[in-house]
């Protein structure tokens, strides 16, 4: 009798775990002859695998710029004391990307946002552009990202520790998009 | 470790591997891991329909970077590898459909588009047998049928020596014979479908 579906699809998953119990030497064993043989195999899955962990390296490095753009944005908005709203309409973008772009730091922020919210705050060209991830930044730039956004903390109004924290930064954007 | 920020408490107690602990999982992988799992990804790769092809290194590829974004929580009870299998499994099982709903579109005029993309039960009964063409190698070796059955419902090698009236060496023999079978399927050259 011809198992069911749902019976085929849990023996096939036995197969295949079969597989994946098997030693180094019954896979030698079995691949001699094909057309592609044990190293061959081994050498295609360990480049998906490099390929997948600089993928998630890359990810992971823009993820922390944009945690640093995120501050950056709240504290430049915090100091100017304005509203997210306030913000949005005076630098005609959209207020809630303005408020993924603070909390989330997996979001793509749109790249006419980030062009005018550096226009809006005056801050050194292309600097937002790079803690936005559209160009590549060195990775001291990365760390002083992640730094600025440990240290960053969110109260009402900007001590004056944070007022130099925050000239720090964009001072060091400067410095970097000048280079 | 800076990949350590992505999980929350919430996942470390559902017994969820955090981002770090995958990473470290999966560059501890031999090349024996490599290779079982270029073959798996090769079984599922035979999955192509009407013109949609699936390279089996973008399935492999795709699934680790799911398990290290967090997209595929890998649970630590899980060996690394059947989680990479199952996440393959799936991946491809929705390529597929997809690939055989499209096929299955009228062709349209202008914006009119179907209601759902949805495969129908056919279309997914269909799918699900050009995955599942690893169990048709054993069609007349009722013994080795008998033992992924018994595997399947959960069984432990002993337990099946007891119900299947055979000796640990006979079993040992059978599930060399599934591994070697399903290895050298797996090998062949061009998918067939």
């Amino acid at each position: 009798m011809r198992p069911s579906k749902h019976d085929r699809t849990k023996m096939n998953r036995v197969l295949r775990d079969t597989l994946l119990e098997a030693s180094e030497s019954e896979l030698q064993e079995a691949l001699r002859g094909a057309p592609e043989d044990f190293d061959a195999q081994a050498a295609r899955g360990r480049g998906a695998a490099h390929r997948a962990l600089a993928t998630a390296e890359d990810s992971a490095d823009v993820q922390d710029l944009h945690r640093g753009l995120g501050s950056l944005i709240k504290m430049l908005r915090r100091r100017d004391c304005v509203s997210v709203d306030q913000l949005a309409k005076q630098a005609r973008v959209a207020a809630d990307e303005l408020r993924r772009i603070e909390l989330n730091a997996a979001l793509e922020p749109n790249p006419r946002t980030i062009y005018q919210l550096e226009q809006y705050f005056k801050l050194p060209p292309r600097s937002l552009v790079m803690l936005s991830g559209a160009v590549r930044a060195d990775s001291d730039v990365r760390a002083e990202a992640v730094r600025f956004a440990a240290s960053s903390e969110n109260i009402a109004e900007l001590s004056q520790e944070e007022r130099k924290l925050l000239n720090r930064f964009v001072k060091f954007l400067r410095e970097h998009t000048d280079r | 470790m800076k990949l350590d920020r992505q999980v929350t408490p919430d996942k470390e107690d559902r017994g969820v591997a955090s981002a770090a602990e995958a990473r470290a999982a999966i560059e501890g992988l031999t090349d024996t891991d490599y290779a079982k799992l270029m073959l798996i990804a090769r079984g599922f790769a035979r999955a192509r329909i009407r013109g949609s092809v699936i390279e089996p290194e973008d399935l492999l590829q795709e699934a680790i970077t799911k398990t290290l974004d967090g997209r595929r929580a890998w649970r630590r009870t899980v060996s690394i590898l059947k989680h990479l299998d199952r996440v393959m499994e799936s991946d491809a099982g929705h390529i597929a459909e997809r690939s055989a709903a499209r096929a299955l579109e009228p062709v349209l005029d202008g914006a009119e588009k179907p209601a759902s993309t949805s495969p129908d039960p056919s279309v997914r009964a269909a799918t699900q047998d050009k995955l599942d063409d690893l169990l048709s190698l054993f069609v007349g070796d009722d013994n080795a049928l008998e033992v992924i059955h018994l595997k399947g419902e959960g069984f432990s090698a002993s337990e099946i020596q007891q119900q299947l009236g055979i000796s640990n060496t006979h079993y040992d023999t059978v599930i060399k014979r599934i591994r070697r079978r399903v290895a050298k399927h797996l090998s062949e050259g061009e998918p067939r479908l």
